[in-house]
Parts: C-alpha cells; sequence; structure tokens
C-alpha cells in the first residue's frame, strides 16, 4: 500500500551544488506566477511540484481562508485526454494537497482546476472561476533534462565503495556530438568546482580530485557533471553518489553509526489573524513532524494541532504514529492510502494501518474512521468506519491483489440524522510487466454493493413476502431473496435500498484495462474501461460512473529526446445499464509536439484537441446533445542571459464550443499569460507577469456573456546579511471586468541555520468591497 | 613548393604529390584513430606503461589516458584495472602485458587487446558493442567479444584459456582457423596446436572467472584481540572473494 503522504514532508536544504539555473527552472516550474494567485475565491497560490517520471506530482492550493468549504477536490488530465480525474485533496490548515499518482503522469503538459464543496448555502465553486474545464490551468511536464545522453559515468561509479585514494573522477561523451562545448562543462564534488583541474581529451574527461585539493571524508559524497553549449547555455546535468571508506577506525565509526539512532523533527508554529469582509477569525495552528531511523527501522510521527478543532466539524487537528521495517509498517493516526483507484485514492481514515512483506506474499490493512459524528441542530452527519483489507502476491515486476472495503455509518452515533448508508466492494487487481517493465499490462476489476438507508435493518420475512404479493418481480421468488440476504446479510445489510437489486446489466460492476507498450521511440498505450452506473466506493467519492469506451494515444521521441510528437484518440459512452434517453459518445482527438532546445530557438509546444459530445436525438430536442470544442495552446519558453539571467515563458490558449443544438450554448475562451523569472548576480530574483482572460458565453433567446479581465504581477526575492534575511514582496493588480489588488509583504530570519521566524501580510484591496488582511507569523525550527 | 625557372610545377612532383596524397588518405583511413581509448583507473603495486613512440616503460598511475598503441605491464602482485570509454574494462593480472590498438576507417571501430608477453591474464567485463567491435588477440587465438565478462589466459606454452561467466564470445584459433561460438558458463582452450576444446566451467572456475572479471564479492573478517590487560580491540580486514 501507498500512501500519501500529506503535509508530514519534512524541509531539506539545498545541495549546494545545484547550478544557478535549476532554481530558476524550478521556480517556474513550482511556483504559480502570483498573477495566477491574485484572482480567485479565497485562493492564495497554486503550485505544482517539479515533475520526474517516476515520481508522483504534489499539486497544492493555499486559501486565505476555508470558511464555507468543506472539501477540495482537483480535477486533472494530460493533455489530450477527455475525461479529468477528479480527486479529493488532503486539507491541513488552509493549503490543500494532493499527489498525482507516477503512473498517471506522462509529458508535456498536465491540465488542472479545483473544484470546492461549500458547506455553507453556496452552491459548489471551482478555481478558476469561469469554464474551469475548457481553460483549465496547466503544469509543464516536460522533464528537466537530468540525464545526459552519450554521458558514460567511468569513475567513480554510482554507489561505488573506495578508498579514499582510489578515487578519480572520470566520464566520457561522446566526441561525435558537437553540440557540447567540452570546455564549457564542469565537475562538482560534494558542491566544489573542480572543473579547472579537469583533463579532457576526445570527449574523455579525467581528474585525479587530490590535484584539485578534494580530499573527501569518509561518507557519501556527490559527483555532479554539468554540459554545455558553445553559447554557455546548460544542456544537460547529471549527478551521482559514491561513497568514501575512511581509515579502519573511521569506517568502524561509521558501521557503528549506522546502527545508532538518527532522529530528526520539525516545529512548526504559526499564528494568523484575518480580516475578511470585516469578521475577524484568529489562528493558531502547530505542527510537530519528528522521526527517527537507524538504518533499518523508521519510526514516525506527526501532530498538527489548530484552534480550528470543534466538535461541530470534521476533525481538523491531525496526528500519526508508525513503526517501518523491511517487512512489517505498522501505523496509528491519520493517514491517506492509495490502492487500486477503484477502491480509495488519498482519502483520509484515522484509525490502524498495516502491510506486511514477506516475500512474494503482502498483505494491507486499514481500519478507521473517515468521518466522525457531528450533531447539529437539523441533519448531523454520522460517524462511519471503513475496513479495507488486501492481500496481494508479487512476482517479479508483477502484482496481483485482492481488495475488500466495508464502510458504514454508525447508527446511533447522532441522534438526529439522515439517512445511514453501507457499502460493500470486492475487487482484483493485476499488474503484468515483461522485459523490464517495457510492456505492462495493468487491470483492474470490481463489484459494489451499497445500502443508501440501513435504518430498519435487514429486510425482514413478512416485508419480502408483502413485496412478492404484488408479483411485480418476477425474474427471482421471494425465497431466492430470503436465500440472498441470509448470505449476504452477514456482510452488508439487505433490504430494498440496496444497489443492485438485480445482476441485468450488471450496473455495480466497474473494469479497465491498460496495455502500455514502452520502446524508443514509442511509448504507446491503450485502455478499455467500463464503470458501471451504480458502482459506489465510499473510499473513492469522485469514481467516474456509467461510462465504457477505450483511449489509446502514442508518443514518440526523436532528436535525441528533444523532439516529443504525441497523438491520442478517445472514445466513450455512457447509458451502460440502459436506462437513459439515449447513448451520448465522448470522442477526443489529440495532438501534440514538444521541442526541447539546444540554441537561441525557444522550447516550443504545440497542442491542438478536438472534444465532441453527441447522441442520436434530435438536436432541437430536450434531450438531444451535438457539440464540439477546438482547443489551441501553444507554450514557448527561453532562458536570456541579458545582464542577468532571464527564463521567460510564453503561454497562449484559446478554445471554442460550437453547440449545434436549440440551445446554441456556443463559448469562446482566451488566455495569454506571460511570466519572466530573472535571478540576478546579487541575490535578487524578481518575477513579471502579464496574463489575460477573455470568456465569452452565448446562450439561444439570451444577450451574450462576457468576461475579460487583465492581471499583473511584480514579485521580488532578496536575501541579505549572508542569507539570513530573506525578504519577499508581491503588488498584482487586476484590471478589467474584475477589479482587485493583491499585495504581499513578508520577512524571514535565520537565527540559526535550523530555526527562523516568518512574517507575513497580505492585502486583498477590493473595489468597492473594502480591504481584506491577513497577516501570519511563523516559527519553525529543524533538530 | 621549389618551381623550375619557367615558373612552372614539374608534372613528376606534381604525380608525386598526388601519389603521396592519395597514400596518405588511405592510409588515414585505416589508421588508429586519433582518441582516447580510455584510462587506467586503478594501479595496484608495480604498473608500467609505454606508447608506441617510446621504448621506456614509465610508472602507470590511476588517471593516465589510454591510447592506441599503449602498452601496459604489471608485476609481481601487481594489478591494473583499465577503463573504456563505454565502461567497459579490463583488469590486468599480475605478470602481464598487453596493448591495445584501434583500428577505424569504413567499417566499425576495431578495438584490440592482445597479449603480448609470454603468458599472462586478464579478466574483463565489456559491455555490449553498438558501433564498435571489441577483440582479444594471442598469437594463437582471437576472440570476439560481443559484450560478456570473464577471463582471458594467455598462457606462456602459447596454450589461451577462454573462462566465460557471461555473454557470447566467438572464439577462432589462428593456427588451425577454427571457430567456435562460446556462451557464458564454458571454459574453452585453443591450443597451440591449433586444437579447440570446451566444456562447462566447475563452479571453483566461475567463481575464478568472476573473481577476475569484477574483483569478486567482498567481504570482511572480524577479529576481536584481548590484551594482558583485559582490553578488548577490533580488527576488520576486508578482501573480496
Amino acid at each position: 500500500m501507498k500512501k500519501q503522504t500529506g503535509m508530514r514532508g519534512r524541509a531539506r536544504a539545498l545541495p549546494g551544488f545545484i547550478h544557478p539555473i535549476l532554481p530558476i527552472l524550478s521556480i517556474l516550474l513550482t511556483w504559480t506566477p502570483p498573477a495566477a494567485a491574485q484572482f480567485g475565491e479565497q485562493v492564495v497560490g497554486v503550485s505544482v511540484g517539479t515533475y520526474a517520471p517516476g515520481a508522483p506530482l504534489p499539486i497544492s492550493i493555499e486559501f486565505a481562508n476555508l470558511t464555507g468549504i468543506r472539501a477540495v477536490t482537483v480535477a486533472y488530465r494530460l493533455f489530450g485526454q477527455g475525461t479529468y480525474t477528479l480527486r479529493e485533496m488532503q486539507i491541513a490548515g488552509n493549503t490543500a494537497r494532493y499527489l498525482v499518482p507516477p503512473d498517471e503522469l506522462r509529458p508535456a503538459i498536465l491540465e488542472y482546476w479545483f473544484r470546492f464543496v461549500r458547506s455553507d448555502a453556496g452552491g459548489d465553486s471551482t478555481y478558476p472561476v469561469p469554464e474551469p474545464e475548457t481553460q483549465p490551468l496547466t503544469a509543464d511536464l516536460t522533464p528537466v533534462q537530468t540525464d545526459i545522453a552519450g554521458l558514460t559515468i567511468l569513475s567513480p561509479e554510482p554507489g561505488e565503495h573506495l578508498n579514499r585514494d582510489e578515487l578519480l573522477i572520470s566520464f566520457s561523451v561522446d566526441p561525435a556530438d558537437t553540440a557540447i562545448d567540452p570546455g564549457r562543462t564542469r565537475v562538482l564534488a560534494d558542491g566544489n568546482d573542480l572543473s579547472e583541474k579537469m583533463l579532457i581529451t576526445d570527449g574523455l574527461f579525467i581528474l585525479r580530485p587530490e590535484n584539485a585539493g578534494y580530499t573527501p571524508d569518509g561518507g557519501s559524497h556527490t559527483i555532479t557533471v554539468e554540459l554545455y553549449d558553445a553559447n554557455g547555455d546548460m544542456i544537460s546535468r547529471k549527478a551521482w553518489n559514491f561513497f568514501v571508506r575512511g581509515s579502519m577506525e573511521s569506517d568502524e565509526a561509521l558501521t557503528l553509526r549506522s546502527r545508532e539512532w538518527e532522529t530528526t523533527g520539525t516545529l512548526r508554529m504559526e499564528t494568523r489573524n484575518e480580516t475578511v469582509a470585516d469578521r475577524v477569525i484568529p489562528y493558531n495552528r502547530a505542527t510537530l513532524d519528528a522521526g527517527a531511523t537507524n538504518g533499518t527501522f523508521n519510526i514516525d510521527g506527526h501532530l498538527h494541532l489548530t484552534g480550528e478543532e470543534k466538535d461541530t466539524r470534521q476533525p481538523q487537528n491531525r496526528f500519526f504514529i508508525g513503526a517501518e521495517s523491511p517487512w512489517v509498517n505498522l501505523g496509528f493516526g491519520d493517514t491517506y492510502p492509495v490502492m487500486p483507484d477503484m477502491i480509495i485514492s488519498g482519502k483520509r481514515v484515522r484509525g490502524f494501518t498495516g502491510t506486511v512483506s514477506a516475500g512474494f506474499f503482502g498483505f494491507d490493512l486499514v481500519a478507521g474512521d473517515v468521518t466522525r459524528a457531528v450533531e447539529r441542530d437539523s441533519l448531523g452527519t454520522f460517524s462511519r468506519n471503513m475496513l479495507i483489507l488486501r492481500p496481494s502476491f508479487k512476482f517479479g515486476n508483477s502484482v496481483w491483489g485482492f481488495t475488500a472495503l466495508h464502510s458504514k455509518d454508525d447508527v446511533a452515533s447522532i441522534a438526529h440524522g439522515g439517512a445511514p448508508e453501507e457499502n460493500l466492494v470486492a475487487a482484483t487487481d493485476l499488474t503484468l510487466s515483461f522485459d523490464r517493465k517495457n510492456i505492462e499490462l495493468r487491470g483492474q476489476a470490481g463489484v459494489s454493493l451499497y445500502n443508501s438507508n440501513i435504518r430498519g435493518g435487514n429486510i425482514t420475512d413478512a416485508r419480502i413476502d408483502s413485496i412478492f404479493s404484488d408479483s411485480t418481480y418476477e425474474s427471482f421468488s421471494a425465497d431466492d431473496l430470503r436465500t440472498a440476504r441470509d448470505i449476504l446479510s452477514r456482510f452488508i445489510t439487505v433490504n430494498e435500498n440496496l444497489v443492485p437489486l438485480g445482476v441485468k446489466d450488471f450496473p455495480t460492476l466497474s473494469y479497465e484495462g491498460t496495455l502500455a507498450v514502452n520502446y524508443a521511440p514509442n511509448n504507446f498505450s491503450f485502455s478499455y474501461m467500463r464503470h458501471g452506473a451504480s458502482y459506489e466506493s465510499f473510499g473513492q467519492p469522485f469514481f467516474r460512473k456509467d461510462i465504457r469506451g477505450f483511449s489509446m494515444n502514442d508518443r514518440l521521441l526523436l532528436a535525441q529526446n528533444r523532439l516529443l510528437l504525441s497523438g491520442g484518440f478517445e472514445r466513450l459512452q455512457d447509458n451502460t445499464a440502459g436506462n437513459r434517453a439515449a447513448v451520448t459518445t465522448y470522442t477526443t482527438l489529440s495532438g501534440g509536439v514538444t521541442y526541447l532546445s539546444r540554441n537561441d530557438v525557444p522550447n516550443i509546444t504545440l497542442g491542438l484537441s478536438s472534444l465532441g459530445t453527441l447522441n442520436p436525438l434530435d438536436p432541437d430536442s430536450v434531450n438531444g446533445i451535438d457539440d464540439n470544442t477546438l482547443r489551441f495552446m501553444l507554450q514557448l519558453s527561453r532562458q536570456v542571459d541579458l545582464g542577468a539571467r532571464h527564463f521567460a515563458s510564453l503561454t497562449m490558449s484559446t478554445s471554442g464550443r460550437d453547440d449545434r443544438t436549440w440551445r446554441q450554448l456556443d463559448s469562446r475562451n482566451t488566455s495569454v499569460s506571460l511570466n519572466v523569472v530573472t535571478a540576478y548576480s546579487i541575490p535578487l530574483r524578481t518575477t513579471v507577469s502579464a496574463m489575460f482572460f477573455s470568456t465569452k458565453i452565448d446562450a439561444a433567446g439570451s444577450p451574450s456573456t462576457e468576461l475579460n479581465y487583465s492581471i499583473l504581477a511584480f514579485a521580488a526575492q532578496y536575501r541579505l546579511a549572508e542569507d539570513r534575511l530573506v525578504l519577499n514582496s508581491t503588488v498584482s493588480p487586476a484590471l478589467g471586468d474584475i477589479r482587485r489588488t493583491f499585495v504581499n509583504g513578508g520577512a524571514r530570519y535565520y537565527f540559526m541555520n535550523n530555526l527562523s521566524l516568518e512574517g507575513l501580510m497580505n492585502l486583498y484591496v477590493n473595489r468597492g468591497a473594502g480591504t481584506d488582511v491577513i497577516w501570519s507569523f511563523i516559527l519553525r525550527a529543524d533538530v | 613548393m621549389k618551381k623550375n625557372d619557367s615558373g612552372k610545377t614539374p608534372a613528376g612532383a606534381v604525380t608525386l604529390l598526388a601519389v603521396l596524397a592519395i597514400v596518405s588518405a588511405v592510409a588515414a583511413g585505416f589508421r588508429a584513430p586519433e582518441i582516447s581509448l580510455g584510462l587506467i583507473s586503478r594501479v595496484v603495486r608495480d604498473v608500467s606503461m609505454r606508447s608506441d613512440t617510446t621504448a621506456d616503460w614509465n610508472r602507470a598511475e590511476r588517471g593516465n589516458p589510454l591510447r592506441s598503441g599503449d602498452r601496459v605491464k604489471t608485476g609481481q602482485q601487481s594489478l591494473a584495472v583499465l577503463k573504456f570509454r563505454d565502461a567497459s574494462f579490463v583488469r590486468v593480472g599480475e605478470k602481464s602485458e598487453i596493448v591495445m590498438s584501434a583500428v577505424g576507417g569504413a567499417g566499425p571501430l576495431v578495438k584490440t587487446i592482445e597479449t603480448t608477453g609470454p603468458g599472462g591474464s586478464f579478466g574483463f567485463d565489456i559491455k555490449k558493442q553498438t558501433d564498435a567491435k571489441f577483440q582479444f588477440t594471442s598469437p594463437t587465438s582471437v576472440a570476439s567479444i560481443r559484450g560478456t565478462s570473464g577471463k582471458w589466459t594467455a598462457g606462456s606454452d602459447a596454450n589461451d584459456t577462454l573462462w566465460l561467466g557471461s555473454g557470447l564470445v566467438s572464439l577462432l584459433n589462428k593456427i588451425s582457423k577454427i571457430g567456435i561460438l562460446i556462451r557464458g558458463g564454458f571454459i574453452a582452450f585453443s591450443n597451440a596446436d591449433g586444437t579447440i576444446t570446451f566444456r562447462a566451467m566447475t563452479p571453483e572456475e566461475l567463481a575464478e572467472a568472476k573473481l577476475a572479471a569484477d574483483g569478486g564479492t567482498e567481504r570482511q573478517l572480524d577479529l576481536r584481540f584481548r590484551n594482558e590487560r583485559g582490553e578488548e580491540k577490533d580488527l576488520k580486514i576486508k578482501y573480496k572473494h
């Protein structure tokens, strides 16, 4: 079982050897321009992590406050896919976070938006606000070129253990690769630039560390190689670790040290005050992360306490303590289990978790509560428990698992509630990998039972007799139902509210499978899915139901992985149970080109997609559907060295929907954004961005609705006093149909390397609605 | 260029220059390419080297680049590890002498390691060659390597032995022109009388081939000593086997 780590990530210092361009790239990739953060319902900022193949991608959204928001979901899809995947995000403090699983990520662009489930009188809302499905936010999934094609490490080998006097740094590149300027190559050992002492001969690089004054101590060390072209632009970078044995004494000490427990800890305390619409809300929060490891066993703990914890709402405090060994993991507290996503994916469960890994056999257990009982004057919320069992069998890279989920509301947990529910799901999943995972077959299938009201308990014999007295049910008899009740009631409450009550069209059966074939330069996948109309898993409330069909896509990596061509086709249909007026077909056709430049030409991504929705009914009838959305996107990015190092990106996106039914719900969306991040030779970093949005929506018999606005943003960060003090500020006015100015100022002072105090103030100057003020102080200590 | 009195270049000289130019060009096409083949990555005890343009042997040091024509010689209980550009490596055992060469041209680059002294051996781990060929030669045999590891021994009696831990090798006896294909787990004998024989390796031979190729698995011996005062001291000995 994988688990989402929630907010428990620990702070890590940036390695000293990172080249200046990497933080810039990192900023661009991980930090949404302030302009995007300026406007949005309670939204302060959105961030997406740096994409790395094989690693999950964190997406987070920060709110000024969560007043009225009960849950936050993120919808995401790869550019060219027609269907968004919806997932519930984990909320901690004012931030919601989700980790997109690595097997759902591929270059070059991820589209995403957010939905806020409101607990107040308002309906659900989204970010971005207008037309999020056709004008979503985008994240660059182009991997940073951390691997160097044609570079061969000769010495030391990655992970090699050697004596200090044996250390020799050597690697080779293809001498025919004229894009590389060997003289500009940089070699860094633990951040120390040793390039000057390097011997270069015909693409062979040799360095004796002692000639450069580099004498590493016993322990782990890092070599970093950066290759540049003739213009001085870094082409790529590769880093690897090796281990130096010390003397016998120090070696022994290392061995002893590896048996000793090492502890880490981070304490974060925050006091925050929000003045929004003349309402003042103070917050006090404390978060403690602690861990200990001896290399074999790990202990991990997390505690988050907040003044928002109240009996009248779902838990806001979080805690977890867990122990890990090579074969058993045990934990208690708030966890976010990730299993086959037909069952559960990142939903919070408070209780016990355990994992056993014994050779080819594995077993996962989750037992706890997903909601707690909350009494209200009106209808309250039942306490809902959840039990998940998952035995699995692993053969090499192949896994076959079986998962069972049972979840039930505790009827007695509150006095005034609505309909208590119960859910049972059984599923199996299979992953077969061949040829070093170049061929992979993944599939999962599940069937659910869902009872929408268990208050009356199991159906009685008398009730069964009364139902069958009218002879409506011809396909089975009263005795059949009694037999089914007696068997199934051992697992779930059986009454007339149980879904399904029959097996016609298997409404609660869902299955899907994917064949992925990865042989350079092709990366091809074909998927087929069938999701039943009534499939239900309490662990996965955002599972798309009532859909079946296939999708296929192929990516071609050409020109030494610098040219990426992609194309995809998806055809899905609903009405799996045959109870709708007609079958609606969703067809998506897409294509894209990404060029990663090595010269003055910018990196370019071009994308085009067509999404059609059609049913066979008369377009002028009430249920007729016939529309098509065309979308075009262009993204350019380029690093420019002009006085300072600038990284500029320009993104243009336009889409138009043509509704050919009587509704004439045509729309046109255009957005243009320009973002320039600059790193100066002094410790100053600035960002200038401008975004323009235009939306026009038509409707038959109604005047068009238009929304046009622009957002400018100017942000700067400056480090002084030998990096002990970090100042940052942002000014971001919104112009046009939306007028609001966001002003931010903050300072963080490091008393010691591991102790800092941060002060922040955000002002939202709203036209005609006063000014919202948020300030906070955060004390952070790392051990 | 010297001209005759009339200022014209003699036809004979032009012809001679043209011939020289053509010969030079052709020769260049089959000459060892002027690229570094690799480097000496490790030296233990007595290791020396010399290039094909010098007669003197010099002490070899780790980091010395290796070019076509370079020779490497090891003394008693000595070892030299040679790494090539593609991360292939050769571990030259004690009392061995090899010469390496690379010949290019219209075809793929052919890299050759030849045992030149009386006897000698080396372990090897050769990566799969894509645009080049790798071969071991002795006065008796030629082994064409396709990406494999093992041990090559040139006996002082001109009998060669190939210990193949893994992969595939085409072995040719130069005297009889008999060639066989050897796969991993087999040991082959190419003899001065022109015969070639092979059989499956014993576990001990397999371990020896592995030891020669990668230096063996590192193990540690922990010894604890107690002096007269009852004080204990630990001694750790790391070795490869």
